[in-house]
């Protein structure tokens, strides 16, 4: 749970939302299983090796561990399993689909502001127009237009007797 | 009342006259009783002339000129009597006609009067109706302007409090899906970097 100083463990920019863990995580587990296999099967028999995302190949990367070591692997999943548990997820919702990239800035933000380990869901609310709806545990950031109307709503008034006048 | 007076005054004068002649008859014909025998054969042969004087053609015909002269003062009299009567009748005709007149003329007078009344108190009930519709509609008036002021207060009013909403509204119909989420990146991590000491407060305190 610390922030701004050097995270431990760096969460790749693949790993976004709670389900892009939950894929990263099972694919590890497929990949330790298929060489736990491997190696119960001997020497000689060939098999397909299953493909592994960037996600895992970015994580391995990033924090310098090998993918083919079933130490690496092991404290992969270790890690994996501990942010699983403990990391804070942030609910979003947009009014529309978010790309990938917008997502990243977002995550990005959060996880130089807020966590190192910053995961995000999504949903989607079409009535929130411009911005978005932040859901924490306990609190609801209303992160629109509206909002910001609201707030600066002596000002809009003033900005639309303004312009009646003229 | 005249008339009735004379035509009174006539037939009394008839009665009398007549009386007094059967009273001269009677006594003519009776003479004094009390007559001295030596003055009764004077009165005898007087009676005897009288007898031979008014004999009966002369008392017939003094009877017959009695009779013409009765008929014609009765004729006389009936004729001022039918004078009179006439007279009468047209003066009763004359009363009737003004009296009958004159009651039409007060129940004319009356009725007109009546009539001034109740016109003086339809135009005072019209009049009293028309304040008090006046009055009404004053009320009316101030009552709709009332809650015209209300309406228009309470429709600011709602507008204020909505302000927000509806510029929204108006936004997201004007753009609608033009704008995406990328393009509202920098407005979005404001708002984060906004409320960032109150998420990250949330987050310590969850995990």
């Amino acid at each position: 749970m610390e922030k701004r100083s050097k995270p431990a463990f760096k969460l790749s920019n693949w790993v976004l939302t709670s389900t892009d863990l939950s894929r990263t995580i099972r694919e590890v587990k497929q990949l330790d299983e298929y060489f736990h296999q491997a190696k119960l099967r001997g020497k000689g028999q060939p098999t397909a090796i299953p493909k592994v995302s960037r996600a895992v190949e970015e994580l391995a990367q990033d924090n310098g561990l090998s993918i083919l070591e079933p130490k690496d692997r092991q404290l992969l999943l270790k890690q994996l399993d501990i942010i699983d548990k403990h990391a804070p997820v942030v609910h979003f919702s947009f009014p529309s689909e978010p790309s990938r990239s917008g997502l990243e800035t977002i995550v990005g933000w959060l996880r130089g502001n807020i966590n190192h380990y910053s995961l995000v869901r999504i949903g989607l609310e079409p009535t929130i127009g411009i911005g978005c709806v932040v859901r924490t545990e306990n609190k609801i950031f209303d992160c629109s237009l509206k909002n910001r109307l609201q707030e600066k709503k002596v000002l809009l008034k003033q900005g639309i007797e303004k312009v009646s006048k003229q | 009342m005249s008339g009735w007076w004379n035509t009174i005054l006539i037939v009394g004068s008839l009665v009398s006259v007549t009386l007094a002649f059967i009273w001269v008859a009677v006594n003519v014909s009776r003479g004094p009783k009390k007559k001295s025998r030596d003055n009764q054969d004077i009165a005898n042969a007087a009676e005897d002339d009288v007898e031979h004087i008014f004999n009966n053609e002369f008392r017939e015909e003094l009877r017959n000129r009695g009779r013409l002269h009765f008929e014609k003062i009765i004729s006389d009299n009936a004729m001022f009597l039918q004078q009179d009567l006439r007279l009468t009748a047209s003066q009763i005709n004359e009363f009737m006609k003004q009296e009958i007149t004159k009651t039409l003329q007060e129940t004319f007078s009356k009725y007109e009067e009546s009539i001034m009344d109740a016109k003086q108190v339809a135009l005072d009930t019209i009049k009293k109706t028309q304040d008090s519709v006046e009055e009404q509609r004053k009320i009316m008036g101030e009552q709709i302007r009332e809650e015209i002021d209300k309406e228009k207060q309470r429709t600011i009013e709602q507008f204020d409090k909505n302000l927000a909403e509806i510029v929204n509204h108006y936004l997201i119909e004007a753009i609608g899906n033009q704008v995406s989420i990328d393009d509202q990146m920098d407005f979005i991590l404001s708002e984060l970097e906004k409320n960032k000491k109150h998420m990250l407060e949330d987050i310590k305190s969850s995990y």
